[in-house]
């Protein structure tokens, strides 16, 4: 293998990847189902972490999660229609649409619990979030990998 | 430069070189490119701030842009200076490595960029790991010490938070018990890495700033290890998990083996890399057996520092023998205060260590030779 060669193939391998990445992710949007979920603060002191949104996302059933342990082993697959949790995997025949995800710090984390939002309106959304007036809008693929697509914002506080 | 003057200056007292000769030697080092360190030097500074630069306005949220030509314009530029970068190695440019660094830090602005596009979760560490991986290639055929040493710093750090999330690890050993087993395990992963990376016959910068990686991995052990037995603090917590027993257990095989095993060091070194070995891992027990011998902690880490010490001396590494010797200072000054408490106490007792020093340098200097003599008789013993 020549030096071109490799000095060639070492930069376009990191781009290829990167490549990837953003068709995988483009093709998850495409070929996903919407869905539009509640969401909640949980640490007012970090709901910004420098220019994203963090939350709870509500699913409707009380959280699967009880350890006090950073990490759990095994997924956990949060079921929408019907709202129920799914530990083993071949149960989710019973369930047309359902998240997966894992325990962290006794919450069931999915990877949509982060929102990337503009520096001039994080504050104003942080405060709508606290009212309860954000609903996130999630993409979810047919084996239920989830994407947060867009916050939502009603008009007057959940009940 | 002034090393260079000094060593020149001794090998022309020495009748080694002729004055004239001394003379053509600092002329040809002027003009080579050694004296381009400089220049290197505000190369990767003005790049690495550049990159800083690019990453912040990708984080502060261009909005009114929309995401389709984020990534049209970012994959465009990655492109850019990545051609650069391989047509400046090809010429074999003075600015090569910089463009590469340049290029390096593009890839993980494009990460953070997909990351805020697509609300990517995940810790920042899983980002550079990923960025780690994919930039390998690169840092495999780079040949200075700065690109490859920023990017075993980045991957070695982010490994160790990798480690502390690791499920099995984390779901099986309390906070404080991960800790420690992840400080014992780095090491060894980094010590594998660098015999793949002897094998694969990677170029010097990559095997040196390992080599490097390694040595501050393992004191960080060490340190923790020692503490763990000097201190009461640590010893109130549960240490004696099975897991953890066969974490040491496993680290210690690895050792012996990486000992046995490994290729470009003479017997001497290997009889005294096996030493620092031992006491690491005798210490590693009177850790998870929480005795209440405090001072083996101070014991078994100051003989592995003196083992290790003379390693680095058999291969005439200064740099790190001096450094290894002032930590060996410092673990003394330490085993002082603590143990025997009060500073008059503490001032005899270092006193009478600092004469103990001075007369082994005096021994060493007197039988330097006969003690060179005898490790090259076990270099050659067939």
């Amino acid at each position: 293998m020549s030096h071109k060669f490799r000095w060639i193939m070492a930069v376009l391998l990191p781009i290829a990847i990167l490549g990837s990445l953003v068709a995988r992710n483009e093709w998850l949007y495409r070929h996903a189902e919407e869905v539009v979920l509640p969401i909640s603060g949980y640490d007012p002191r970090d709901i910004l972490a420098g220019h994203y949104l963090t939350y709870q996302v509500e699913y409707g059933v009380p959280t699967p999660c009880q350890s006090n342990s950073r990490r759990s082993q095994g997924t956990l697959y949060m079921c929408l229609k019907p709202a129920k949790v799914i530990r083993d995997p071949r149960d989710l025949e019973n369930c047309s649409l359902y998240i997966r995800g894992h325990c962290q710090w006794n919450r069931f984390v999915a990877g949509i619990e982060r929102y990337y939002v503009p520096e001039a309106e994080a504050e104003n959304l942080d405060k709508l979030i606290r009212k309860g007036q954000v609903k996130l809008v999630v993409r979810v693929s047919p084996n239920g990998h989830a994407r947060a697509a867009r916050l939502v914002v009603e008009e007057s506080p959940r009940q | 430069m002034k090393s260079l003057d000094k060593k020149l200056a001794a090998w022309v007292t020495a009748r080694l070189i002729s004055p004239q000769q001394a003379d053509d030697i600092q002329t040809f080092e002027r003009q080579s490119g050694a004296s381009h360190w400089m220049l290197y030097g505000f190369l990767f500074l003005g790049v690495f701030v550049l990159s800083m630069g690019v990453i912040s306005l990708i984080a502060a949220n261009w909005k009114d842009i929309p995401d389709s030509i984020k990534l049209l314009t970012d994959f465009i530029v990655l492109l850019g200076v990545g051609s650069w970068a391989v047509i400046a190695g090809l010429r074999q440019s003075n600015f090569h490595e910089g463009i590469l660094f340049g290029f390096m830090m593009l890839v993980l602005a494009t990460i953070g960029l997909i990351s805020q596009i697509y609300h990517l979760s995940g810790e920042p560490y899983q980002a550079f790991l990923l960025w780690g991986m994919i930039t390998l290639p690169i840092v495999l055929l780079s040949e200075r010490s700065f690109v490859t040493g920023i990017w075993v710093f980045l991957v070695v750090i982010s490994l160790y938070q990798f480690m502390m999330d690791y499920p099995i690890v984390d779901a099986m050993l309390q906070f404080t018990e991960q800790i420690f087993a992840v400080f014992i395990i780095v090491p060894i992963l980094i010590a594998l890495s660098e015999v793949i990376a002897v094998r694969l016959r990677a170029h010097q910068a990559m095997t040196s700033v390992l080599r490097l990686a390694f040595l501050l991995s393992f004191l960080c052990a060490l340190a923790v290890t020692d503490f763990k037995v000097t201190f009461p603090l640590f010893n109130r917590l549960e240490w004696t998990h099975a897991l953890l027993t066969q974490i040491v257990a496993g680290v210690a095989v690895l050792g012996a083996l990486g000992v046995v095993f490994v290729p470009t060091i003479t017997r001497s070194q290997r009889i005294l890399l096996s030493l620092v070995w031992l006491f690491s891992i005798l210490l590693c027990v009177f850790a998870l057996h929480q005795s209440t011998w405090k001072i083996a902690g101070a014991v078994l880490a100051i003989l592995s520092l003196m083992a290790l010490l003379l390693y680095y001396g058999s291969r005439h590494d200064f740099v790190f023998y001096q450094f290894i010797a002032l930590l060996i200072g410092l673990r003394f000054l330490l085993l002082y205060f603590t143990e025997l408490g009060g500073l008059m106490n503490t001032g005899f007792g270092l006193i009478i260590t600092g004469f103990v020093i001075i007369a082994m340098v005096a021994l060493w200097r007197r039988y330097q030779s006969r003690l060179v003599l005898w490790l090259d008789r076990i270099d050659h013993v067939s």
